[in-house]
């Protein structure tokens, strides 16, 4: 099995925690905290770092199981297996839901006439692309993408410089903690769904100690920056817009580059990048395809590569047929907050502790 | 040999991926493009109500574009009036009649009748947020009567209203003689409790009026200013402030570049002072016992023009003179703020943001008086603190008229 470097396993865990989350960030943080939402972004994202790195710890003792096989050794075969199916199909449901709002933001930004097979079709043939080509091309296509991701939203952020609005980010706190607890409570399902993803991949980390530090320390790091990189795009976006006007927009980072205008002659920087920006709406995708076809693998057995081609079908008729627009906005939240959180939270603590405990006990033996 | 399992699956990936991409070729990948020559690119919109209840009518001023015979490019005028329902649905009208479709992704200036702007204005701008095409930087002007006839007005020097209006507007950012707002300025301080928003107003001016006359004004033409400001509260133009409330507002808002001051100084003495970089900065604090404001004007001047200077002065008298101006300066600047704030008080709408300010700088006492602010803005104590700088007086010190008194 070829596994990834540290650097890759960093860069990667980065594109998937940020996803499309720049897209949405601000509506979810100044919704809810209103003008000092961009103190919730880091803390929100912070919340999955001791999730990972529990993890990780299982690393050096489990090499090359995935989470649900480490999870048969610790929980005991059948509830494993249980646990590992519901993973499966919140994780494929959610990659589909993901394609859908990538579709969603192309028709509202750019093409609300395209038809919707073409937005489909060629994003779903790059992440098929991706999913043959295995785990490390997912990761190169990230080093590839994620630099750039970053690029376009500083230099949107410092292009929008001239329209902010002097000191709409003031009073800070009026109302006090309770609106960013709200705010980061909002938010924890995004880390959590990274945390879902690092469940599967696992056996293609490098597991040496040596490896095993410094992937930790490269997970801190991804945190920091995607927390960071969305505090400022909150932020950017609380000085542009105020924060009632920005708490009514929906997808705010589109709505900002919208804005950007240079020199009279080059505007609609949104069309330039919507592309860059797709690119991590396939990172993600295919992120939860690869989760969802694993745990598919690990608990039924199913190898062969025609079941990629199954789940591949459902996402091809998923945004097609079965769920569009704002719908997919909202499907995607209550996903996030009914399942991809407390599916996170509960399954990671339980084996963690039990492994633990047992160990405890074997020691004391 | 034997294949191992993981290339043959790599060949097939492969295959099936050529597959794709080939059939993508297929695929006409650009749905609903327009190529440029199909467009009109519309420059202004403008809104009035529409003569039936409920209707609106729509005015598209759109470009043209036509190569010339010289091999330049000229601009046609396409200015469309039409009377509908809804602002989206003047897409469908146009289909019925133009052989272009309008590309709005071009419009710089909003124009909002009057009459529309008094009863309300935020339905008829739902459509320039929501729609991709509309941009939140363009500027929003009221006319003083009908958007229509302001699209349509025949002007000296340029064929598009609405290009001419942006020139003027843009123009501010050397002399501040009007406030200007975008549409994304609107619906940030349409959000704020404490500030109400302002827009400026557009006026077609007939021979000689605004103490203007134009060329095309000889000709039967008509011509734009934008002067004067109107308030708004939910959406509705309450009241509108004069030129000299509209300045004073600019002050107070830190929003002068630059400026023209005339006042009498001295002894019969008018000078015109041009204020060359300014700063407003402000303090919520405690005067007289309550919490009021304190406007900090610091502003650099040059002298460009001096009227009744009869005496000769000497180095020494000049720069005395010049010290002595300053304050006039000073007192002019202050009127107008004066002004300002007392329009806000009578109309009781806070359009200079007081309670923004207190908001920022006094959050706890912001809470107490948010919720019947504007009866409070009565009574808020105000104090200026006006320095004026005056530098130099351009490349002569003493006037001709002082030679004439020799």
């Amino acid at each position: 099995m070829i596994r990834i470097s540290t650097q890759q396993f960093a860069i990667l865990s980065a594109a998937i925690l940020m996803g499309t989350t720049f897209m949405i960030v601000g509506s979810y943080a100044i919704g809810d905290a209103g003008r000092d939402g961009w103190m919730a972004v880091i803390p929100g994202y912070l919340v999955g770092l001791p999730f990972s790195l529990m993890i990780l710890s299982l690393l050096g003792k489990y090499p090359d199981l995935n989470f649900i096989e480490i999870s048969e050794k610790i929980l005991g075969k059948w509830l494993a297996k249980i646990i590992g199916g519901i993973f499966s199909l919140i994780t494929i449901y959610f990659g589909a839901c993901i394609s859908v709002q990538g579709v969603d933001i192309v028709n509202r930004a750019l093409l609300p006439t395209m038809p919707n097979y073409i937005l489909v079709i060629f994003p779903l043939a790059l992440i098929l692309y991706l999913y043959y080509s295995g785990f490390e091309v997912m990761a190169r296509f990230a080093e590839v993408i994620y630099p750039l991701i970053v690029f376009s939203l500083i230099l949107i952020c410092i292009l929008i410089f001239p329209h902010f609005e002097q000191n709409e980010i003031f009073p800070i706190l009026e109302e006090g903690f309770m609106p960013i607890l709200k705010a980061v409570f909002s938010m924890t399902p995004w880390p959590m769904e990274y945390v879902l993803f690092l469940l599967i991949m696992l056996p293609f980390l490098p597991n040496s100690k040596k490896d095993i530090k410094t992937m930790r320390k490269g997970l801190f790091i991804a945190f920091l920056v995607v927390g960071l990189l969305n505090t400022i795009v909150v932020l950017v976006q609380i000085l542009t817009f105020g924060p009632k006007e920005a708490a009514r927009v929906t997808y705010g980072l589109l709505y900002l580059a919208n804005m950007v205008e240079i020199s009279r002659t080059i505007n609609g920087l949104e069309s330039i990048f919507l592309i860059v920006w797709l690119g991590m709406s396939i990172i993600k995708v295919t992120g939860f395809f690869y989760a969802g076809l694993a745990g598919l693998r690990t608990v039924f057995g199913l190898k062969s590569r025609k079941w990629a081609l199954a789940v591949g079908l459902f996402y091809l008729v998923f945004p097609l047929y079965l769920l569009r627009g704002t719908d997919a906005f909202v499907e995607t939240a209550l996903i996030d907050q009914y399942a991809i959180l407390p599916l996170g939270v509960f399954w990671v603590v339980v084996v963690w502790g039990v492994e633990k405990w047992k160990s405890r006990q074997k020691k004391a033996i | 040999m034997e294949k191992s399992p993981e290339k043959s699956h790599l060949k097939l990936s492969f295959k099936l991926m050529a597959l794709l991409l080939g059939l993508m070729l297929l695929l006409t990948g650009c749905g609903g493009k327009k190529e440029v020559e199909e467009l009109f690119f519309v420059l202004g919109v403008g809104v009035d109500l529409g003569k039936e209840e409920g209707t609106y009518v729509i005015t598209l001023q759109m470009a043209d574009p036509k190569i010339s015979g010289g091999g330049g490019a000229e601009i046609g005028n396409l200015t469309v009036s039409i009377e509908t329902d809804s602002l989206a649905e003047v897409q469908d009208k146009l289909n019925e009649s133009l052989e272009k479709q309008p590309f709005m992704g071009t419009v710089r200036i909003f124009v909002i009748g009057e009459e529309l702007a008094r009863s309300g204005l935020n339905d008829a701008i739902d459509l320039f947020q929501r729609f991709s095409q509309f941009r939140r930087s363009a500027y929003l002007l009221v006319a003083k009567g009908e958007a229509k006839e302001v699209l349509s007005a025949t002007i000296q020097g340029k064929d598009l209203p609405a290009l001419s209006l942006l020139e003027t507007i843009e123009g501010q950012k050397h002399f501040s003689v009007f406030p200007v707002t975008r549409l994304g300025h609107y619906l940030t301080v349409l959000g704020r409790d404490g500030q109400r928003p302002l827009i400026p107003l557009v006026e077609v001016l007939e021979k000689g009026e605004h103490g203007i006359t134009y060329q095309s004004n000889e000709k039967g033409g008509r011509e734009l200013t934008v002067h004067e400001a109107g308030v708004f509260q939910g959406g509705m133009m309450k009241g509108v402030l004069s030129d000299e409330e509209s300045k004073g507002y600019l002050w107070l808002d830190d929003q002068v570049n630059s400026r023209i001051i005339f006042t009498e100084v001295m002894d019969g003495i008018k000078i015109s002072c041009r204020i060359v970089d300014t700063k407003t900065k402000y303090k919520v604090e405690e005067i007289n016992g309550q919490i009021g404001i304190r406007f900090i004007i610091d502003a650099r001047g040059v002298i460009r023009e001096i009227w009744g200077q009869k005496q000769t002065f000497n180095n020494i008298e000049w720069q005395d003179f010049l010290k002595a101006c300053e304050p006039y300066v000073s007192q002019a600047i202050q009127k107008e703020c004066e002004a300002a704030i007392a329009k806000s008080k009578k109309l009781q709408l806070d359009f200079v943001g007081i309670g923004r300010k207190i908001e920022v700088k006094k959050p706890k006492y912001w809470q107490q008086v948010r919720d019947n602010w504007e009866e409070q803005l009565l009574d808020i104590p105000i104090v200026y603190e006006i320095m004026v700088d005056i530098e130099h007086a351009g490349f002569v010190r003493n006037s001709p008229s002082s030679i004439e008194d020799k």
